[in-house]
C-alpha cells in the first residue's frame, strides 16, 4: 500500500469506484434498469384541465371519449394516446361568403342581400367531434350556410330585413341542428344570430327612402289623430254646452210658471175674499197703465160705426 | 471455423427477427380502416381501429383509409333554370369511403375522389336545376320552394354512379350558394331600386288615405255628436214647458174665469202701447164716472 502514496486522491477514489462496481456488477445492472421503468413509467400520468375533457385512444383506438379533469394515468410508449379538448366553451363561428366576410343570398322575390352571421356551439360527445368527421367545423359552416340560403329563397326582402329575423334565426338553428345529428357530429349549437341583414350598397339609398316614406305616412297618420281628437274634444264640450243651456232654460220656464201660479193664487186668494173690490182694482191699474200710453179719442154715441181713419195721424 | 459459423447464423437470424418483428403488428387509428393485403391481394375482413396482427413485410401489408365524415365544396357553377334564366348554384357534399375495397381499387386518393365527385355533382346538379323555373327554387311562398328536391335530386343520381363504381357514399348534398350571375347584378339592383320607389310611394298614398279617413271619421262623429246634443236639449226644453204648464193648468182650474179676466188684462196691455189709438164711445163703461153718472 505504501506504493499508492504518490496516487492523488481524486484517482484513488476513481479506483474505489470501479472496484465497488466490480463487486456489485448484478444489483448494479437491476438498479438501472429499475430506474428506467420507473422513469418511463412515471411519464404515464397526465392532467386534463378544469373545462376540458380528454378522449383517450389506446393502439389508434377510442376507449374513453369523457376524461374528465384531473389527474389520470395512460400507458406510455405510444400505446395510449390522450386528445384534449375544452369541452365547457361555447365555440364562435362566423358564416361567411365565398370570397366576403358576409354572406351574399337571394330573397324569395329575387333581390340581393348580405348576411352577417354568427353562430355558437358546444361539444357534446366530443369522440365524435373528434372522430366523426374529418373537419367539424367547415361541415358545421356549410349547413348552416345552406339552410340561411334556404330561408332567405323562402322570404321576400321586406321580411328578411324586419320581421322575419327572429324567425329565420330560429328555423336555421333548428334545422342545421336536424341535419348535423344525422351526421352524429356531437356537437349542440347554441344559437344562430343575424347580425346584419342589408340590401347591396348601391340599393341602400333607395332602401332607406322606402322606411322614410313609411316613418312619414305614420307621421301624417298620427298628426291627423292628433288634430281630430282635439276637435272631437271640442265638440263633446259643445254638446255639453247645449244641453247645460237647455237645461237651464228648462228650468227657467218651471221658475216662470212656479212664479205665475203663485201671483195668480195670491190673486185668486185676494178675489175670494173681496171679488168686485180685487176685479175693479186690477182693471183700473190696466186701464190706467194702457191709456196712458195709448192716444185716446172719446166719440159720441154710435160715432163708432163711421170713422175716418184717414184723419186719425198715427204719430202726433 | 464451424462455430464461428453457427454463430453467424444465429446472429443473422436475430437480426432479421428484430427488422421483421414490428411489420407483424400494426395499428388502426380511430380514424381510419384498414385493409390488409397479402401478396397485393385483399384477405378477410376489414380491421377496425386498434391493435392487429399480420404476417410480416414483404408478405402482409396494410393500406390505410379515412372512414370519417369528409366535406367537400364545390365551386360556383353557372346553370339554366327550365325557364332559361342563368344563376350561379353552389354545393358541398358530404361524403366517405363506404366500400374501402372498391374505393382503394378504383381511386385510392381523396384528391383523386374529389376529382370525380366533381364532375358527377356538376353534371347532376345541372340537370336537376335545369328541371325547375326559376320560381320554384325562390319564392315568397317558403312551400314553393324546391331547392331541397333538387339538392336531394342531385344527390340520388351521383349516389347511383358513386358507391357502385368508386365504393363512395354520398352522405348528404346541399346547396351552398345560389346567386344571380355578376353581369346581371347591375340591372337586378336597378329593378330593386325601381321597386323600392313604388313602395316607398305606395306608403306615402296610403298614409294620406288613412289620414283623411280618420279626418272623415271624426267630422261624422262631430256632426253626430252635435245632432245629439241639439235633439236632447230640445227634449229637455220640452220636459221644462211641459211641466211649466201643467203647473199653470193645475192653478188656472182653480178659477177658469178669473184666469181669464187676468189674461185680458196682460194682453192687453201687450196689445195695446204708443202707436195705437183707441177709438171709445162715450157710452163705454169705463167713462160712466166721467160722465158723472
Amino acid at each position: 500500500m505504501a506504493g499508492d502514496a504518490g496516487i492523488p486522491a481524486s484517482v484513488r477514489l476513481i479506483w474505489a469506484l470501479r472496484d465497488a462496481l466490480r463487486r456489485h456488477r448484478r444489483r448494479v445492472l437491476w438498479g438501472l434498469a429499475g430506474a428506467v421503468f420507473l422513469a418511463v413509467a412515471f411519464r404515464g400520468f397526465y392532467t386534463i384541465d378544469n373545462g376540458e375533457s380528454g378522449a383517450l385512444l389506446r393502439f389508434g383506438a377510442l376507449v374513453d371519449d369523457a376524461v374528465a379533469p384531473g389527474l389520470h394515468y395512460r400507458l406510455p410508449l405510444g400505446i395510449d394516446e390522450v386528445v384534449e379538448k375544452r369541452t365547457g366553451e361555447v365555440f364562435r363561428m362566423e358564416i361567411a361568403g365565398d370570397w366576403a366576410p358576409r354572406l351574399s343570398l337571394v330573397s324569395g322575390d329575387e333581390n340581393l342581400i348580405a348576411v352577417a352571421s354568427v353562430v355558437q356551439y358546444r361539444i357534446l360527445r366530443l369522440g365524435d367531434r373528434l372522430f366523426a368527421s374529418d373537419d367539424a367545423e367547415a361541415l358545421i359552416h356549410q349547413t348552416v350556410r345552406a339552410e340561411l340560403l334556404e330561408a332567405a329563397a323562402g322570404l321576400g326582402v321586406d321580411d328578411l330585413l324586419t320581421s322575419a329575423k327572429a324567425a329565420v334565426q330560429q328555423r336555421v338553428q333548428l334545422r342545421s341542428q336536424e341535419r348535423l345529428d344525422t351526421y352524429g357530429l356531437g356537437v349542440a349549437l347554441v344559437s344562430v344570430n343575424l347580425q346584419s341583414v342589408d340590401p347591396p350598397p348601391e340599393a341602400e339609398e333607395a332602401f332607406r327612402t322606402v322606411l322614410d316614406a313609411r316613418a312619414d305616412a305614420a307621421r301624417g297618420v298620427s298628426m291627423a289623430r292628433t288634430r281630430t281628437d282635439r276637435r272631437l274634444r271640442l265638440a263633446r264640450g259643445k254638446a255639453a254646452q247645449i244641453l247645460a243651456e237647455a237645461e237651464a232654460a228648462a228650468d227657467r220656464r218651471r221658475q216662470e210658471a212656479r212664479g205665475a201660479v203663485e201671483r195668480f193664487e195670491d190673486l185668486l186668494e185676494q178675489n175670494r175674499r173681496s171679488p168686485d173690490l180685487t176685479r175693479t182694482d186690477l182693471y183700473a191699474r190696466t186701464v190706467q197703465e194702457v191709456f196712458g200710453k195709448t192716444r185716446l179719442v172719446v166719440l159720441p154715441p154710435g160715432e163708432t160705426d163711421h170713422i175716418d181713419l184717414n184723419l186719425v195721424d198715427p204719430k202726433p | 471455423m464451424k462455430r464461428i459459423t453457427r454463430n453467424g447464423w444465429l446472429t443473422a437470424a436475430l437480426l432479421l427477427a428484430a427488422v421483421l418483428a414490428p411489420s407483424c403488428w400494426f395499428t388502426i387509428h380511430e380514424t381510419e380502416v384498414g385493409i390488409v393485403t397479402r401478396f397485393g391481394k385483399p384477405r378477410g375482413e376489414l380491421a377496425e381501429p386498434g391493435l392487429h396482427l399480420k404476417l410480416p413485410w414483404p408478405v402482409d401489408r396494410v393500406l390505410r383509409l379515412d372512414r370519417r365524415l369528409l366535406v367537400f365544396d364545390n365551386e360556383p357553377a353557372e346553370m339554366l333554370t327550365r325557364d332559361k334564366r342563368n344563376i350561379l348554384v353552389d354545393s358541398f357534399v358530404v361524403w366517405r369511403i363506404e366500400d374501402p375495397l372498391r374505393f382503394a381499387q378504383t381511386v385510392r386518393t381523396r384528391l383523386e375522389a374529389e376529382a370525380r365527385l366533381l364532375d358527377l355533382v356538376a353534371s347532376g346538379l345541372g340537370a336537376a336545376v335545369g328541371q325547375e323555373p326559376l320560381d320554384r327554387l325562390i319564392n315568397v311562398d317558403p312551400e314553393a320552394v324546391r331547392l331541397r328536391q333538387v339538392a336531394e335530386r342531385t344527390a340520388e343520381s351521383v349516389r347511383e354512379t358513386a358507391l357502385p363504381s368508386f365504393g363512395i357514399g354520398i352522405v348528404d348534398l346541399r346547396l351552398n350558394g345560389f346567386n344571380l350571375p355578376p353581369q346581371n347584378r347591375s340591372s337586378v339592383i336597378e329593378r330593386m331600386r325601381a321597386e323600392r320607389g313604388r313602395i316607398a310611394s305606395a306608403f306615402r298614398s296610403e298614409g294620406e288615405e288613412e289620414a283623411l279617413k280618420i279626418e272623415a271619421e271624426a267630422g261624422k262623429e262631430e256632426d253626430r255628436l252635435m245632432a245629439e246634443a241639439e235633439a236632447r236639449a230640445a227634449a229637455i226644453r220640452g220636459e221644462g214647458e211641459a211641466e211649466a204648464l201643467a203647473l199653470l193648468a193645475e192653478a188656472y182650474a182653480k178659477d177658469p174665469e178669473f184666469y181669464r179676466f187676468l189674461r185680458d188684462l196682460e194682453a192687453y196691455e201687450k196689445i195695446l202701447d204708443d202707436n195705437t189709438t183707441l177709438f171709445l164711445d162715450s157710452d163705454a163703461p169705463l167713462l160712466e164716472t166721467l160722465h158723472g153718472r
